[in-house]
């Protein structure tokens, strides 16, 4: 009597192998469907690319790239799963004939144990041959290797020639991802985007278990590590995917912002920890090649903390301005330029009294996300001593700002700027104020805060050179690089003012709109790690779910 | 009790010989003392300012610091000045209060002494003034709470209480009414950053800003009056000139309550006459003092039976000392002010049952309790005066005496009052501009 599990039982063998056919007769899957779906993997080069890397390679030709990616996308839309059992099932029972032609699949379904396992076998060397092009060292992923072997892995992705093959590994990916702002953008569906910019990092958990070292046995995922979630402190295990969402800002004004769709505009997988800012960066130049406008670049406490070179200065000199959070540690006074302090980012009045330059100091999380009524008097009280631009970021993404006592619409009234920049006396009569009109016109210049200079500056001013800089000479620049500034000022400052109505009204929304798509995301790698029930009938392509259908640095 | 700053000792009720036995709520008003100089005619006596090195503590809080004439050093430092003698004047401050209450006084008393400095020469003369507030105002100002958080008030609280302190003797304003606007600027401008002192508090330009913004919302008028105790004390306190910006030009319109029509004034007559009882005098009294005598609201209340005075031909004067000014009935309305002034004796003319000299409200709650039948107005003091104002201008009476009578400072202040006043006929103004014939 055979047993069931004989492995010499060649009807177990192929059980063990099979590729399961659909048991109640596949739904079919409209033309038009996979029409656009090729449509989207032609547009975006991919398949091209990977033939011109296979196009040395010996032996038979095979199932060809685009056949293998057209599947997954296919099983990604419709089960939500990236996996070459569904792939093989949609391509070989789901199409309809027209299709069919277009993939060069045999217009039958294979009849038999025989050739199903044979064409199902086509479909993983298609595979195969794919990342094996793209992986710059080969391992066996069924078992967990030895930590030394793993190491030695996992020190050759981090080699040059690791990083070449990983870059292009996530080149490759992006553009699968950028196909669709192309063809949104081509088709005037991002007039009403302005250009805004949320950016964050999502953990993408994996199902393998961590690195032992008791065991000494390392991880299936070599490269994968600790993703450490800055609102919870959870730590996932799996990678980082860094995500560009299309965002907005409101107005001041409180107009409704223009549609546009919630596009996601990029996307990066890598190390937990490593490359956070120029993983960024990487999307956002590729972005910047599709002659996209650029806005407020919205990033949370993970891109803050990246140094300066690594992020905010590439991002200032491909014309984003940012909008940052910081740690508590970071709040507050931060540094200073041309002895001007730089508080919660923004370069304040030097005569900015105390009380508010130390508002937010040591203020917690708790207390910047709600901010009571004493503090948001004093961040609103702040924003009159803020230097203003006077001239947007060049080419090395410096600006030029000015004193707040200074130009046509000052928003202070400075005795020391008076003294140093004397305006000829002008004979207009004094303006009088009628209390009882609601709305003035125009704000009167008594309503403006004074800066307050001390009795013996005011008794015995100092000559020029004895004052600040900032407020000699009126306007200067500031640098967007630390190297001709102070690393402090390159790092931490932004272009919206810190938990003012501005920067809230660019935060928040980005915020919003990014924790949308990296929700989904999540989900969709939870979903892809249990098995779906049915096809996902009825829903748009999720761009966010590519890094199932996406070639891994692994 | 919190602590002031520079407070007198004689802020405390106990430590002031006089204080809180006065019934007047004028200060210590009482015979002199040989030797000290006597101002603004008044007998003088030290008041909480005690003779002799050992009680001669007019402020300070030790008392072993201060002696007699002898002064304690002032700001600069030791052996640098060479201390010459010193002299002191002692006197009263008089500031004018409301006219219900009589003129208040403050003791007060200036040390001087001449430094000089062996190196440059150059003399100083180092000011040391006490002024010394009544116990009633001294309380006032201890036991003021605003309504506001504990977190905003308490910061402030100290410093408020002692600029109002100092202010208090000096401006003619009510220490609750400077209390209540001193404390609202400090509080605002705590929260726009600005530290805790009351010299930035009253520049101009922080009082300016206070007024345009931190009162955004409230009336102009309002605001006005605010600005304008804010000022006075800063005038009181700040005697330098400190580069301050000029005070900013502001107005706000004026909108005095309407007269009653000639009908209404009649018919809201014929109502009080008939209430009965304590009211229909009261109400009768309101009527005859604001529509026959325009007073204020705030000086209804202060009216006695002994304020008025009949003279010949029936006619009735009001000629109080407190009123500072000399007030004629109206002729209807002489007869009715008589017999009340004769009913009440030495008593009050308007609700003589109340406990208290003068009680907020104590005027407008009489219309909120009596209102009269449907279609007419309610009575309004505000409104009886205008009609007093608005009646005598329509008769052509001169504007200077009419704003005389009415207690304004000058005519200009009835500017708002000629919109209800028609223009003459033109005959009539052709006869007038003609002028009687030679």
């Amino acid at each position: 009597m055979r047993r069931p599990q004989d492995p010499d039982d060649p009807l177990t063998a192929i059980r063990w192998l099979r590729p399961k056919p659909p048991l109640s007769g596949a739904a079919k899957i409209p033309d038009s469907k996979v029409g656009q779906l090729l449509t989207l993997l032609d547009r975006s080069g991919v398949p091209q690319e990977l033939e011109d890397l296979l196009k040395n390679r010996p032996g038979p030709k095979g199932i060809r790239p685009r056949v293998v990616l057209a599947g997954l996308l296919l099983a990604v839309y419709y089960t939500g799963r990236a996996t070459v059992a569904d792939a093989w099932r949609i391509l070989h029972y789901g199409l309809e004939p027209r299709a069919r032609t277009w993939l060069n699949i045999p217009d039958r379904p294979p009849a038999g144990p025989a050739a199903r396992i044979a064409s199902s076998k086509r479909l993983y060397r298609g595979l195969d041959t794919i990342t094996t092009v793209l992986d710059p060292v080969r391992h066996d992923r069924r078992s967990r290797l030895p930590l030394r072997h793993a190491d030695f892995h996992a020190a050759i992705w981090d080699s040059a020639e690791g990083r070449e093959a990983a870059a292009r590994i996530q080149h490759l990916t992006n553009r699968l991802v950028l196909a669709t702002v192309h063809m949104a953008h081509q088709r005037g569906h991002l007039r009403g985007w302005r250009g805004d910019i949320g950016v964050d990092a999502t953990d993408i958990r994996v199902s393998a278990r961590d690195h032992s070292p008791r065991r000494g046995t390392a991880s299936v995922e070599i490269t994968a590590g600790w993703h450490a979630k800055g609102g919870t402190g959870e730590k996932v295990f799996g990678y980082s995917a860094a995500l560009a969402i299309a965002a907005h800002h409101r107005d001041q004004g409180n107009e409704t912002p223009k549609a546009y769709p919630q596009l996601c505009l990029g996307f990066e997988l890598d190390t937990p920890g490593f490359r956070t800012g120029p993983n960024a960066i990487t999307i956002l130049t590729q972005l910047a090649q599709l002659g996209l406008p650029t806005g407020i670049l919205a990033a949370d406490r993970a891109y803050t903390g990246c140094s300066a070179p690594t992020f905010q200065t590439p991002a200032r000199r491909l014309g984003y301005r940012l909008a940052l959070d910081y740690k508590v540690k970071e709040r507050g006074l931060q540094g200073s330029w041309q002895q001007a302090p730089l508080v919660d980012g923004s370069l304040l009045c030097p005569l900015t009294p105390a009380p508010l330059i130390h508002a937010t100091t040591g203020a917690d999380d708790n207390t910047v996300r709600a901010p009571g009524e004493q503090l948001r008097e004093k961040i609103e009280a702040r924003e009159p001593y803020h230097f203003k631009l006077k001239q947007g970021p060049d080419a090395r993404g410096a600006i030029r700002v000015m004193c707040p006592a200074s130009g046509p619409c000052p928003s202070v009234n400075c005795a020391r700027h008076d003294r140093l920049h004397p305006q000829a006396h002008t004979t207009m009569p004094a303006r009088v104020i009628n209390l009882d009109t609601p709305h003035l016109r125009t704000t009167p210049a008594a309503a403006r805060p004074t800066v307050h200079i001390s009795d013996a500056e005011r008794l015995a001013p100092p000559p020029a050179d004895a004052l600040p800089p900032a407020c000699v000479g009126g306007s200067f620049t500031v640098p967007a690089d630390s190297e001709a500034a102070d690393w402090r000022l390159a790092k931490y400052r932004q272009d919206v003012h810190y938990l003012h109505t501005s920067w809230l009204n660019a935060y928040r929304p980005s915020a919003a709109t990014t924790k949308g798509p990296t929700a989904a995301s999540r989900a969709e790698r939870s979903t892809s790690a249990t098995p779906s029930t049915g096809p996902h009938t009825g829903k748009s392509p999720r761009h966010s779910s590519s890094p199932s259908c996406s070639p891994s640095p692994t | 009790m919190p602590h002031l700053p520079f407070a007198c000792d004689c802020l405390r009720p106990q430590d002031c010989p006089g204080g809180g036995s006065e019934a007047s709520h004028g200060g210590h008003v009482g015979p002199g003392a040989s030797g000290q100089q006597v101002g603004d005619g008044l007998p003088v006596h030290a008041g909480c300012l005690r003779e002799g090195p050992q009680a001669d503590v007019p402020f300070g809080h030790d008392p072993g610091e201060r002696g007699g004439d002898v002064l304690n050093g002032g700001g600069t430092g030791v052996g640098e000045l060479a201390v010459g003698p010193g002299f002191r004047i002692a006197g009263k401050l008089a500031r004018r209060r409301s006219p219900v209450h009589a003129t208040d006084h403050a003791d007060a008393l200036l040390y001087v002494k001449i430094a000089t400095n062996p190196f440059t020469g150059c003399l100083t003369s180092q000011w040391d003034w006490s002024v010394t507030l009544s116990s009633q105002v001294s309380a006032r100002i201890r036991d003021y709470r605003p309504r506001l958080p504990r977190d905003r008030w308490a910061p402030v609280a100290d410093q408020v209480r002692a600029t109002v302190a100092a202010a208090a003797p000096v401006t003619c304003y009510e220490a609750g009414h400077l209390l209540h606007v001193v404390g609202r600027l400090a509080v605002w401008a705590d929260s726009t950053g600005l530290p805790c002192d009351p010299g930035l508090w009253l520049r101009t330009e922080t009082i300016d800003a206070f007024i345009l913004i931190g009162l955004a919302g409230r009336k102009g008028s309002t605001r006005q009056t605010f600005r304008t105790w804010l000022r006075r004390t800063r005038e009181a306190l700040v005697w330098v000139q400190r580069g301050e910006a000029p005070p900013v030009r502001i107005a706000a319109n004026r909108r005095p309550q309407p007269p009653y029509e000639q009908g209404e004034l009649a018919r809201l007559r014929g109502w009080v006459e008939l209430l009965p009882g304590r009211a229909r005098l009261d109400g009768l009294a309101l009527m005859a003092l604001t529509a026959g005598c325009g007073l204020t609201p705030g000086e209804v209340p202060a009216v006695r039976g002994s304020d008025l005075r009949v003279i010949a031909q029936g006619m009735v004067v009001l000629d109080a000392v407190w009123l500072e000014r000399l007030v004629a009935c109206r002729a209807p309305w002489e007869q009715t002010l008589a017999e009340l002034a004769a009913a009440a004796g030495n008593g009050y003319l308007f609700r003589p049952g109340r406990k208290v000299e003068a009680a907020k409200n104590l005027v407008s709650s009489w219309p909120a309790r009596h209102k009269p039948h449907a279609g007419l107005p309610s009575l309004a003091a505000r409104r009886l005066r205008t009609t007093w104002i608005v009646d005598l201008l329509r008769q052509r009476i001169d504007p200077a005496l009419v704003a005389d009578a009415a207690g304004m400072t000058s005519a200009a202040a009835l500017g708002p009052y000629f919109h209800w006043v028609p223009p003459l006929a033109p005959r009539q103004a052709a006869e007038l501009l003609r002028g009687p014939r030679p």
